[in-house]
């Protein structure tokens, strides 16, 4: 986005005149001519228009929702399974009548793709399948595969994710009871070690299937900046969760059945971890510069390293408080201005920034 | 939108502005900018301020020991950490400091309170002390979270006291049976002026065109706040019950009802006002005479049906878009659906009676767009 050169070429806002004003740069006589100016430019009757409309459409939806709510008990098994079909047909159905290029195309598949869910909903309500949470979300992920994968929609792809990310978070705490499960039978602790692993592997290899294919083979409809934003979030926070799980575990290590598996745990966590951040900050700093990117890995590292400095400095049943707290709040000082100033001297060198 | 610069060319007051003049106006454009740092690294560094204030805060603390019988150190502790803030926040060292003075000066705030407030009826003390620290704050902390924070707080005590006044005990109200206590009736007036003067004081701060208006928009923001407070928590606390809500009190069914009008009535002129001030002034009746009739009609429809409660995020919403305040607008677009589903919600109907009555509302609403789009040619960009 090319930048104006001159602020007196940006667009005004009424805001700014009034700050203008308060700092005596403009008089008030001059304020109200420009700002009646811009308000008679003010889109007024395009947000009244779409705000009648979209209320107007909330009301009805809402309203046909009390009506089937109202007769639910009345209808029968094959009524209700029509219904929530029939609403899949029509939206499908409306998505190839727009056509699959344009956006209310793209916005009535995706409504398909939601109403899928609650036809999944209602067929499990009604023959009460004995199915486990993440079996139900496995299953729309993989009954709207291929509308995702001939969409080509952002907001769907990672609307599949999340369906993903739910089967797999469902699964594991289910797996407890499952002796054959994958790894076998799991404790609570494996457990969410497990999710966080599983969670951190989906979502980089849809990060790396987002990047790949933005760079390699270049799929401008998957080229959306806030995508790889969303998908590091998604990557990275499993990750940090994780590695902080860790660090925590060793607060009674020496008391726990097994001592050096925690401590092993815990540096293998660290070391991961960093080379995790240290790879993010390469490809997003030399192949694809973005500094939204980057401050979402400092961010992450800020925060396991002070867990990791708490856990030094606060030992168990710490006797001094107030020097503890006053030692961990000059860490803060120390690793958040760090990582502001590590920033702030990237940002000088980024090629180009988002 | 126009640019400075075009609107400064099409300007009658300044027909050919000077190169020096916009050389200043550019200069003070420049500084205005907010700071170059981005939002995200905003965050972080306000992230990590306030946890190293509040660690070194609770360290000072924990030094004085949390007794009771230290509650005047923790006024003491408290004034000294505010006065550093503000000292601090007035030499503007950069986005850290003023988040740390923040953090701080809000802490100290709260050790205040602690420290300076009695065991028995605080309210009153409380709301004494909030007031003078807005005050004070206000004239010199130059931080815009600073005096919108302050003003809040000072704003929803003095309003808790009043409704306290003489003993009046607002809760037996809101929770409300056949056998409630009376309410007196000037509670009822002092809630509608104390809400009149809210509103009036919150378009001061944003409509005219004064020197003060930035200065004075983190009151105007508090306000906001203030206004949807009430409402907010009657809608959550009151789920159960019908009738009129305004402003968190639901007025006895022998009271005149008269009562339950008069906040919204104020609240659909203010409307016609601000509609009337966007459009150019009363000049704008005669021009546009059918819009702003079938205005005031919607507003009578909306307040005849009951449904009242949606006409302060309409308010809310026409104050944002026409001053440009995003979060004004924000808010109350996002108060629009919880307030209209909560009036449908409590509406004393089966569900095939409430399915009706929504639907035929969408359908009117349909049909006013349909109405207004023959009138007005809609050619605005898109957005």
């Amino acid at each position: 986005m090319n930048t104006p050169s001159s602020p007196l070429d940006r667009a005004a806002s009424i805001p700014q005149l009034r700050r203008l004003l308060a700092d005596d740069v403009l008089q008030p006589d001059e304020v109200r001519h420009m700002e009646k100016q811009i308000r008679g430019q003010l889109p007024w009757k395009l947000w009244l228009d779409r705000g009648l409309l979209s209320l107007a459409v909330a009301l009805i939806v809402s309203g046909i929702g009390y009506f089937f709510a109202h007769n639910w008990t009345h209808l029968t098994d094959t009524d209700k399974l029509g219904l929530a079909g029939g609403a899949v047909l029509i939206a499908f159905l409306g998505s190839l009548y727009a056509g699959a290029d344009h956006f209310v195309g793209k916005l009535l598949l995706l409504a398909a793709s939601l109403l899928v869910g609650v036809f999944i909903a209602v067929f499990g309500q009604i023959y009460q399948t004995g199915a486990d949470t993440y079996e139900l979300f496995q299953a729309w992920a993989l009954l709207i595969l291929p509308w995702v994968a001939l969409g080509r929609f952002v907001p769907l792809w990672l609307f599949w994710i999340g369906l993903l990310n739910l089967t797999v978070g469902f699964y594991w705490p289910v797996s407890l009871n499952r002796p054959f499960g994958i790894f076998g039978v799991l404790d609570s602790e494996a457990c969410f070690r497990a999710e966080t692993i599983s969670l951190f592997v989906l979502n980089f290899i849809a990060l790396a299937i987002r990047e790949g294919s933005s760079r390699t083979v270049k799929v401008p409809w998957l080229d959306r900046h806030w995508s790889a934003w969303i998908l590091l979030a998604a990557t990275l926070t499993p990750a940090t969760c994780e590695t902080i799980f860790e660090i925590l575990q060793t607060w009674n290590w020496s008391t726990s059945a097994n001592p050096s598996s925690v401590f092993i745990h815990c540096v293998l966590a660290l070391v991961l971890y960093a080379a995790l951040i240290g790879g993010i900050f390469a490809y997003f700093f030399r192949i694809h510069p973005s500094l939204p990117a980057l401050s979402m890995a400092v961010l992450g590292a800020c925060c396991v390293l002070i867990t990791l400095a708490a856990r030094v400095f606060v030992f168990n049943g710490g006797p001094d408080m107030a020097g503890v707290l006053m030692l961990m709040a000059i860490v803060i000082l120390l690793i958040f201005g760090g990582g502001v100033f590590l920033l702030r001297e990237i940002s000088r060198h980024l090629p180009s920034t988002e | 939108m126009p640019t400075i610069r075009q609107l400064l060319s099409q300007s009658e007051i300044i027909p050919d502005p000077t190169p020096e003049r916009l050389q200043q106006i550019e200069a003070a454009l420049k500084d205005d900018s907010q700071s170059d740092m981005p939002w995200y690294l905003r965050l972080i560094v306000a992230v990590g301020a306030w946890f190293a204030c509040l660690f070194i805060i609770g360290s000072f603390l924990a030094l004085m020991g949390f007794h009771d019988d230290n509650r005047s150190g923790y006024a003491i502790f408290g004034g000294i950490l505010l006065i550093g803030a503000t000292v601090l926040a007035n030499a503007r060292l950069g986005v850290f400091m003023e988040q740390c003075c923040l953090a701080a000066g809000l802490a100290g705030q709260g050790l205040l309170y602690a420290g300076l407030l009695p065991d028995h009826d605080p309210l009153g003390n409380a709301t004494l002390i909030s007031v003078v620290l807005a005050a004070a704050l206000y004239l010199i902390y130059p931080d815009f979270l600073m005096r919108m924070i302050t003003s809040l707080i000072a704003i929803q005590l003095t309003l808790e006291w009043v409704l306290h006044w003489r003993g009046y005990d607002p809760a037996a109200s809101l929770f409300f049976s056949q056998s409630a206590p009376e309410i007196p009736i000037w509670i009822p007036a002092l809630v509608a002026v104390c809400y009149i003067v809210r509103v009036v004081v919150m378009a001061g701060c944003f409509v005219p065109v004064i020197r003060q208006s930035a200065n004075l928009a983190p009151l105007g923001y508090a306000l906001v706040l203030s206004l949807a407070a009430w409402p907010l928590l009657g809608l959550f606390g009151f789920a159960m019950h019908s009738g009129p809500i305004f402003d968190g009190i639901l007025y006895p069914h022998h009271y005149p009802v008269w009562l339950n009008y008069i906040n919204p009535v104020f609240t659909a002129v203010s409307i016609l006002a601000l509609a009337t001030w966007a459009a150019g002034g009363t000049g704008a009746w005669k021009i546009h005479a059918i819009p702003f009739a079938g205005l005031a009609g919607v507003l009578a429809v909306i307040i005849w049906t009951g449904a009242s409660t949606i006409l302060l995020p309409v308010l809310l919403i026409m104050l944002g878009f026409f001053t440009q305040r995003r979060v004004i607008l924000g808010f109350g677009l996002i108060l629009l659906p919880i307030f209209l589903s909560f009036y449908y919600y409590n509406l004393s109907l089966d569900l095939l009676a409430k399915s009706a009555t929504l639907i035929v509302s969408g359908l009117a609403l349909l049909l006013l767009r349909s109405l207004l789009r023959r009138g007005e040619i809609a050619e605005q960009p898109t957005l």
